[in-house]
């Protein structure tokens, strides 16, 4: 069986999801390949690089975001608005998660794009200013 | 007084050179011996004896003349050692003055070499306290940036909640769009 790298695979996986195919079957297929290969290892990136093509294709995005607190649902809803018009995609996913030590803001990561809009960001950036003898 | 005379007899008074106490046959006598003792000194004696008193003062003069030449000969030398020692004395006057500049010369040049030895020892001691200074500035600014992060990231855990959060949210979602 012939050899694909990561971004052929993800390419595949993306446009054959935008056809509707059912999703376990290509991931039946995905599986295959990597064991064939002897890249089991690389499914976590290979997942990624489909997010990716997804993203790219003006599909989907899949969308980490990071808080200190739960989300509202109207902060929940804007944060989706936001990410679709400024991605340029049809369907957003939100991945939630809280953590305190981000102190506050939030933290959004997609397969193009990172948004760092933390209190840790900013009191690390105020650090570099102290340090960098600026004042 | 009776003079012998063999010769010549008696008269009875003196006249001419008698009167004078001369017996004219002793004088021709030894006027004849003297001649004979003259001639043969003169043949024997007087030659020879001039010869050699010539001889000795040809030798004499030989003598002089050398003992002159050889007196030129040692007042020459001893002007030409006298500007001989003269010479020596300048050249050594000379070298040893030069050795003096020298000597001089070579304890200025280590003064000068010392001191820019110090200089340059001491620029490199501030240098390396400036960097010192450096360092340690950099190291309390950051202990201090540290302490500050620190203290606000207390301060925004006690006093930030959940509205004021939401507030921040929301904000940065607008700074998105």
């Amino acid at each position: 069986m012939r050899s694909y790298s990561r971004r052929q695979l993800a390419a595949y996986a993306s446009s054959r999801l935008q056809e509707g195919t059912d999703v376990n079957q290509l991931a039946a297929e995905l599986m295959a390949s990597l064991q064939e290969s002897g890249r089991v290892s690389e499914i976590e990136m290979l997942l990624g690089d489909i997010n990716y093509e997804l993203e790219k294709a003006g599909t989907l995005a899949y969308a980490r975001v990071t808080t200190a607190y739960p989300l509202s649902d109207g902060l929940r809803g804007a944060l989706h608005e936001a990410i679709k018009q400024t991605n340029g995609v049809s369907h957003v996913t939100i991945d939630e998660h809280t953590d305190q030590n981000v102190l506050g803001g939030v933290h959004i990561q997609t397969a193009t794009r990172t948004w760092d809009a933390t209190l840790r960001r900013k009191l690390m950036e105020l650090r570099k200013v102290f340090t960098s003898g600026a004042y | 007084m009776h003079y012998w005379s063999p010769l010549f007899a008696e008269s009875s008074q003196p006249q001419g050179l008698a009167a004078l106490g001369l017996d004219l046959k002793s004088f021709i006598f030894q006027l004849i011996t003297f001649l004979i003792v003259l001639y043969l000194l003169r043949r024997f004696v007087f030659t020879k004896l001039s010869a050699t008193l010539e001889k000795r003062r040809e030798t004499l003069e030989k003598s002089l003349k050398q003992a002159k030449q050889t007196e030129v000969a040692l007042n020459k030398a001893n002007e030409t050692a006298a500007t001989i020692v003269k010479d020596a004395q300048a050249q050594a006057d000379k070298t040893m003055s030069e050795a003096r500049a020298r000597a001089q010369a070579i304890i200025m040049e280590s003064e000068q070499s010392g001191k820019q030895k110090a200089e340059r020892i001491v620029s490199d001691v501030r240098k390396q306290l400036e960097l010192e200074k450096e360092n340690l500035s950099r190291q309390l600014r950051a202990e201090l940036a540290g302490l500050v992060v620190a203290a606000t990231e207390k301060v925004i855990q006690h006093k930030l909640d959940a509205s004021q959060d939401k507030t921040i949210v929301d904000t940065a979602i607008k700074e998105i769009s």
